[in-house]
C-alpha cells in the first residue's frame, strides 16, 4: 500500500472512529425510521407516496443525515483540539480531506441508502426506480458531504447554519421554486 | 532513540492578533537544539506562539520556520515536528497504541506498530493494554499524547504544558525524558506557566509576557542581567548579632534580620563582593559559617523579574 493511501486510510479510520458515538447512530435511525414511517402511513392510507420519498426522503433527509456526521466530522475534532493530531503531519492536506471525506461517506451514505430503499419498497416504486432514488440519495449525501466538512471547519456552529440551509432553503425555498409544482 | 539533528525552529518578526486582540507581537526567537523553556503567565501568548512556530496557526505578520522552512507549506518540516497540545478529547475512543500508531502511520513510519510500542513503553505505557483512552487517568492521557510525539522521533518537540495534570513521580521521569531529548540534540521547546515544572529541565529560557518577549538566554545570562537588583541571602552562623553588625558596618549588606539563634537574612546590592567577602567578615567577627543560601536566585525570581521589568518596559518606566 503506497503512503498516501495508508495515510488516507488511516485519516477515514480516525474521523470515522470518532464519528461512531451512540447519540450520532441513534439520531441516524430516526431520521430513516420517520422516512419509512411517514412513506409507509401514505402508501397505507392509498395516497401517492412518491412525492414523500421525494420530497421528504431524498430533499430533506439526505442533507439533514449528512448534516450530521459531516459538520462535526472535523468541526468538532477542531473545536475540541484534536484536528492537531491529524493536521500536524506530513500529509497533504488533500489526502486529509478525502480520508475525512470518505469517513463522512462511510457512515452517511449507508444511513441515507438504507432508508430510502426501504421506502421506495414501501412505497410500491419499482426495484430500478427505487435502485436509482437510493443511488441518488446516495451520491447527494456525498455532495453534501463535502460541503458541510468544509462547513465545519471554517464555520463556527456549523451544525446550526447547516439546519438553517436545509430547513429553509432545501425546505421551502426550494419547493416554491420548483418548476413540477 | 537516536540522537537528532541539529535542527532551529525560529520565528522572525512574528505577530498574531485576533480581531483588535493582540496575542503575539513582533516576536524574533531562534531555538535550537537542548530544552528550552517558554515561560509566561496564562495569556502571555505562549501558545498561540508555540501554534505559529508549528505551523498550526499561520502568522499575521512574520515568518516562523522549522529547519529555514515553513511548516505551513512544506510537509518536511512538518515532518520534523512532535507536538503536545490539548489531550485529543474526541480521539478518546482510541487505545493507546491504536492512537499512537496512527501518528506512526500519518508520519510514514515502515513500521508504524513497533514504532508505537517503543513510544508507549517511553513514557510508561503497557502497548497491550485494551482499554480505550477514556478510561485512563488524566496523566495517562497526558503521556499517550506524548508518546504520539515521540513515535516518529522527530528532531524538534513542542510541548505545550506537557507536565500539567501529571503527579510528581511522573512528571520527575518525563521531565528526566526530555531531558535526554534535550541531550541527545533535539530541539526540545516547553511551555508553562509552572516555574517549578521547567526549572529541571531546560537550558534556556524565553519570558514571555503580553505577547512580547521580555527576556531570553541562559539562565545564567539572564540572571547576569539582575545583578542590579537587591539579593536576599540567608546565612546560618552561631554569631549571626555581630555578624549581622559586621556586614553592616562593611557595607556587605544593605539590610539584616536576625532569624531565630542562628541565622540571619541578608539583603545585598553587590552579590558578588558579597559572595567574595562574606568569609573574611565572619573570620574577623569569630563567626563561624554554617550556610550561605541564596533566597531568591531561583527561576521564579528570574521569572518575577524578568514580568516587572517587562511591565515596567510597557508602561514606559524604562
Amino acid at each position: 500500500m503506497s503512503g498516501g493511501v495508508r495515510a488516507i486510510a488511516a485519516v477515514w479510520w480516525l474521523v470515522g472512529r470518532t464519528q461512531l458515538s451512540r447519540a450520532r447512530l441513534v439520531a441516524l435511525a430516526a431520521g430513516g425510521v420517520v422516512l419509512v414511517a411517514l412513506t409507509w402511513a401514505v402508501a397505507a392510507s392509498g395516497g401517492d407516496a412518491e412525492p414523500v420519498l421525494n420530497r421528504v426522503g431524498v430533499d430533506l433527509l439526505v442533507p439533514l443525515l449528512t448534516l450530521v456526521v459531516a459538520a462535526s466530522a472535523l468541526g468538532d475534532l477542531d473545536a475540541d483540539g484534536s484536528l492537531v493530531y491529524l493536521w500536524l503531519r506530513p500529509v497533504p492536506r488533500w489526502q486529509l480531506a478525502v480520508g475525512a471525506l470518505g469517513a463522512v461517506g462511510t457512515i452517511a451514505v449507508p444511513a441515507v441508502m438504507v432508508p430510502i430503499a426501504l421506502a421506495a419498497l414501501v412505497a410500491g416504486l419499482g426495484a430500478v426506480s427505487g435502485a436509482v432514488t437510493a443511488a441518488t440519495g446516495a451520491a447527494t449525501a456525498l455532495a453534501y458531504g463535502a460541503v458541510f466538512l468544509a462547513a465545519g471547519l471554517w464555520l463556527e456552529r456549523a451544525l446550526l447554519w447547516g439546519l438553517l440551509y436545509v430547513l429553509v432553503w432545501e425546505g421551502p425555498v426550494s419547493a416554491a421554486s420548483d418548476p413540477r409544482r | 532513540m537516536p540522537a537528532g539533528s541539529a535542527v532551529t525552529v525560529a520565528a522572525h518578526s512574528v505577530s498574531r492578533w485576533f480581531g483588535s486582540v493582540v496575542a503575539v507581537a513582533d516576536v524574533s526567537v531562534a531555538i535550537g537544539p537542548g530544552v528550552t523553556a517558554l515561560l509566561g503567565p496564562n495569556g502571555a501568548g505562549k501558545t498561540t506562539l508555540v501554534r505559529m512556530l508549528c505551523g498550526l496557526v499561520r502568522p499575521s505578520a512574520g515568518r516562523a520556520l522549522v529547519d529555514g522552512r515553513d511548516p505551513r507549506r512544506d510537509v518536511a518540516a512538518a515532518a520534523m515536528i512532535g507536538y503536545v497540545g490539548e489531550p485529543a478529547g474526541l480521539l478518546e475512543p482510541l487505545t493507546a497504541r491504536q492512537f499512537v500508531r496512527s501518528a506512526g502511520v500519518l508520519h510514514g513510519l515502515a513500521e508504524p506498530g513497533a514504532a508505537a510500542e517503543r513510544a508507549l513503553a517511553a513514557v510508561d505505557l503497557d502497548p497491550s493494554d485494551p482499554r480505550p483512552l477514556r478510561a485512563y487517568s488524566k496523566g495517562m492521557r497526558q503521556r499517550a499524547t506524548i508518546a504520539q510525539a515521540l513515535v516518529h522521533q522527530p528532531a524538534v518537540l513542542v510541548l505545550d504544558e506537557p507536565l500539567t495534570g501529571l503527579d510528581p513521580a511522573q512528571r520527575h521521569r518525563l521531565a528526566g525524558l526530555f531531558r535526554q531529548l534535550g541531550d541527545d540534540g533535539r530541539t526540545v521547546l516547553v511551555s508553562s506557566h509552572v516555574l517549578a515544572e521547567v526549572e529541571p529541565l531546560a537550558d534556556r529560557l524565553v519570558v514571555l509576557l503580553g505577547g512580547r518577549v521580555v527576556a531570553e538566554g541562559e539562565l545564567a545570562a539572564i540572571r547576569a542581567l539582575m545583578d542590579d537588583r537587591t539579593h536576599r541571602l540567608r546565612v546560618a552562623t552561631d554569631a549571626p548579632a555581630a555578624l549581622a553588625a559586621a556586614l553592616v558596618r562593611t557595607g556587605q549588606a544593605e539590610g539584616v534580620r536576625l532569624i531565630g539563634d542562628n541565622a540571619l537574612e541578608v539583603e545585598t546590592g553587590e552579590i558578588a563582593a558579597f559572595r567574595a567577602g562574606i568569609a573574611s567578615v565572619a573570620a574577623s567577627e569569630n563567626a563561624r559559617l554554617r550556610e550561605v543560601v541564596p533566597l531568591d536566585d531561583d527561576l521564579e525570581s528570574v521569572f518575577r523579574y524578568a514580568i516587572e521589568r517587562g511591565r515596567g518596559a510597557q508602561g514606559g518606566a524604562w
